[in-house]
């Protein structure tokens, strides 16, 4: 769950964050309790998949969004762009169900209405079974776990299910004081 | 005192520990091939399965404790086979062989945490031997990049020339890519030339 880091108010959507929040902020930070609780709660009515349960074994949550526009951010903080627009991409779209408009729709329980929908976990959360650290929301929009990064190669998941792997490369030590570069065993 | 005696002790008695030789490459290069002619020559039993299909490696599979004695020279070590190293990994290549859409996705999936697992494993080896698939192009962004790596941190690697008995294999422009290092012509298949690989294996270890 992502909520404004000058207000509060919490997004249940990617078109909440790329518009910014009504205070004026474009800054939204990412809050695993809350995504926790909503998930927790939603499992309770047997609706959840366990998708936001953990961040690569509960591991600190750490999100980040670059969205087409231009706006970045970093962990776990994410920014709106900095345009008046309000379209969000069509494939982020938030269900009707989200917004109380289509509560007999699936996936929103009688009571449900206005929670945040599944799909909204599932795709800007990472689950222990992702092996990918970069997720490609849509065109241009994508979420990071930085926390996996910092210890894998990247990981790129596109939204055909293809996977790119961006290899490390790690950089020749300096020989040590005294030492002749070259000495190594080759 | 006795805590000293007995690091002594252990010191004398320690078992010598293995050399652990990784095995990398890009899939379908033949290494779970070379990997098996190794396990046969050594211990008289294969590695793993091998398969047209690309990615049929897709875990990191280990041979414990093969010595290797040559010219009175004796090598303890632990064969890695590593899954094949790529940069994309596109669920709808595996279609082609047969395999529907959902096995072809899974299997995507296994194999790129395959190149991740083969990656990490990079930090936990002392020696590598690098495969070629001669028929093919050197100049790959995964031969440059897991060459550089295993240079960058200073493990022994010899590169392999495989497939040595088509026709169009052309182990020159291995040689010419990657110069600074020892370059093995072998045919994993026929077991052509492996002598020699043992030898450099046990020159670079020795």
């Amino acid at each position: 769950m992502h909520k404004c880091s000058k207000c509060g108010r919490a997004a249940t959507s990617l078109e909440e964050i790329e518009a910014g929040c009504p205070c004026g902020s474009k800054v939204f930070i990412f809050d695993r309790q809350i995504a926790q609780a909503v998930a927790a709660e939603a499992e309770g009515t047997g609706r959840m998949d366990g998708a936001p349960a953990g961040n690569n074994g509960g591991a600190a949550a750490i999100g980040m969004e670059v969205n087409g526009s231009g706006a970045i951010a970093g962990n776990g903080i994410s920014m709106a762009p900095a345009t008046e627009s309000t379209a969000a991409p069509a494939a982020f779209a938030v269900p009707e169900t989200a917004k109380g408009k289509a509560p007999d729709a699936p996936g929103a329980p009688e009571g449900q209405e206005g929670k945040v929908p599944d799909s909204y976990f599932a795709r800007t959360s990472f689950t222990n079974d992702d092996i990918e650290n970069i997720k490609v929301l849509t065109q241009g929009v994508f979420i990071l776990d930085v926390n996996a990064i910092s210890k894998n190669p990247v990981v790129l998941k596109d939204e055909d299910e293809i996977y790119y792997v961006k290899l490390p490369l790690v950089q020749k030590r300096a020989p040590a004081p005294g030492k002749e570069e070259g000495d190594g065993k080759r | 005192m006795l805590e000293k005696l007995l690091n002594w002790l252990k010191c004398i008695f320690k078992k010598k520990k293995a050399v652990s030789l990784g095995i990398y490459g890009s899939p379908n290069v033949g290494k779970t091939t070379l990997a098996n002619r190794i396990c046969v020559d050594l211990a008289d039993e294969p590695m793993g399965a091998v398969s047209p299909v690309p990615h049929e490696t897709r875990r990191v599979q280990k041979k414990e404790n093969m010595t290797l004695k040559l010219n009175g020279f004796t090598l303890t070590m632990n064969l890695l086979d590593m899954p094949g190293i790529a940069v994309k990994v596109d669920y709808r290549d595996f279609l082609q062989y047969g395999i529907d859409k959902g096995e072809a996705q899974k299997r995507a999936r296994e194999a790129t945490l395959g190149v991740v697992e083969a990656v990490r494993n990079l930090d936990r080896i002392d020696a590598a031997l690098f495969v070629i698939d001669a028929t093919e192009d050197p100049y790959t962004q995964v031969n440059i990049t897991i060459i550089g790596n295993i240079e960058a941190r200073d493990i022994p690697i010899v590169v392999v020339a495989n497939k040595i008995d088509l026709p169009n294999a052309n182990t020159q422009r291995i040689k010419e890519a990657f110069p600074g290092y020892e370059c093995v012509e072998v045919s994993a298949m026929t077991g052509e030339n492996l002598s020699r690989l043992y030898s450099t294996i046990a020159n670079k270890l020795s």
